[in-house]
């Protein structure tokens, strides 16, 4: 009748208390040194954004995507990561969740308040001036895709997901996956002017 | 196809390659950058605490209401409204202690004269008119406390006549 255990800060003293009762001696026996989501935040940082760059293209956005998937990390599961199966899928899914929702933002900001043209190019734009013209080509083709689809060729080409791991990632079917993917290579092969 | 997918490796790597960790700004770890949160799991305790009050204060309010009627025997004799009976007057007693009727006004006695009988309401023979009809029929409510005012209502009779 009365729900008492959903509130967050009981129940989680319960499952500490629970946890410290099963394992009294993993305290003490737990090796010293750097948490384990500082390891694991020197090891990654780069990699992810990387990651977060190529699909919203411009750095400081990027940086701050992946200082937010690591903040979140920390805040729900602590710094020993304790009861994290995957911490490497969890930032790959945090970060992809968090670039599509910057990439949203950006949208709705730039048609409310868009650019006056002419001027300072955009960061993303930037980016693509020390590029060679084949891959600058490419690039912008991968402007013209859908959030989605260009998320799932950066997922696939370039962090090497199998597509069980994209859609694990995205949270959709292996099969959504297969057919974005299908779809965003013939959108880019148009592009380039491929038959 | 796979000419396509070879340019898209070639540009996504030559993009990610731009990144550099002298590009990157300082990272400051996670246990560093977000505040320590607060073990004070006790400020909530009296949420719980109120809401088992409330409910306990609700089970004992909704208690005797929860009552089941008693059930009806199933040869029990039928359950039927009983019609209200005529109002009857109490006898109420004057200054010389003799019962009265409380309400009813006094009855006129027969216009005709004849023994003084002890009871109006028609318990004795009735004596005759003089129009020779049907001897009157006194009213319902005098007949049931007739028998105890009886003493009081002779001297209020109408004399007979001559």
């Amino acid at each position: 009748m009365i729900h008492v255990l959903p509130f967050p800060p009981l129940l989680r003293w319960l499952r500490r208390s629970l946890t410290e009762v099963s394992q009294p001696t993993r305290a003490t026996t737990a090796p010293p040194g750097p948490p384990a989501i500082n390891e694991l935040y020197h090891s990654r940082r780069l990699s992810l954004v990387r990651l977060a760059v190529l699909m919203v293209d411009d750095l400081p956005t990027a940086e701050d995507i992946v200082q937010d998937v690591f903040a979140a990390l920390y805040r729900r599961h602590g710094a020993d990561l304790r009861g994290v199966t995957d911490p490497h899928a969890y930032l790959v899914t945090g970060v992809t969740n968090a670039a599509r929702s910057a990439l949203r933002r950006r949208r709705t900001a730039r048609a409310y308040s868009p650019p006056p043209p002419g001027t300072v190019p955009a960061a993303e734009d930037e980016a693509l001036l020390g590029m060679g013209e084949n891959d600058r080509e490419v690039l912008l083709g991968l402007r013209r895709l859908t959030d989605r689809q260009r998320q799932v060729l950066v997922l696939r080409y370039w962090s090497e997901l199998s597509e069980q791991e994209i859609a694990d990632a995205m949270r959709v079917t292996r099969g959504t996956v297969k057919s974005t993917a299908h779809r965003a290579l013939s959108i880019l092969r148009d592009h380039l002017g491929e038959r | 196809m796979i000419d396509v997918e070879q340019r898209l490796r070639s540009a996504l790597t030559a993009r990610a390659e731009q990144i550099t960790p002298e590009r990157l700004g300082v990272g400051v770890p996670p246990t560093l950058a977000v505040p320590r949160r607060s073990r004070r799991w006790w400020r909530w305790l009296p949420v719980p605490a109120g809401a088992v009050a409330a409910a306990v204060l609700i089970v004992i309010a909704a208690g005797p209401s929860a009552e089941s009627p008693e059930p009806v025997l199933p040869g029990g004799p039928p359950q039927t409204s009983v019609a209200p009976s005529p109002p009857t007057p109490e006898p109420t007693t004057d200054g010389s202690g003799e019962p009265r009727p409380a309400t009813s006004p006094p009855m006129p006695a027969p216009s005709v004269p004849g023994p003084p009988g002890p009871t109006p309401s028609g318990s004795g023979p009735p004596g005759p008119t003089p129009s020779g009809s049907a001897p009157p029929v006194s009213p319902p409510t005098v007949s049931a406390p007739a028998v105890t005012v009886t003493p009081e209502r002779s001297p209020l009779a109408v004399p007979p006549a001559g």
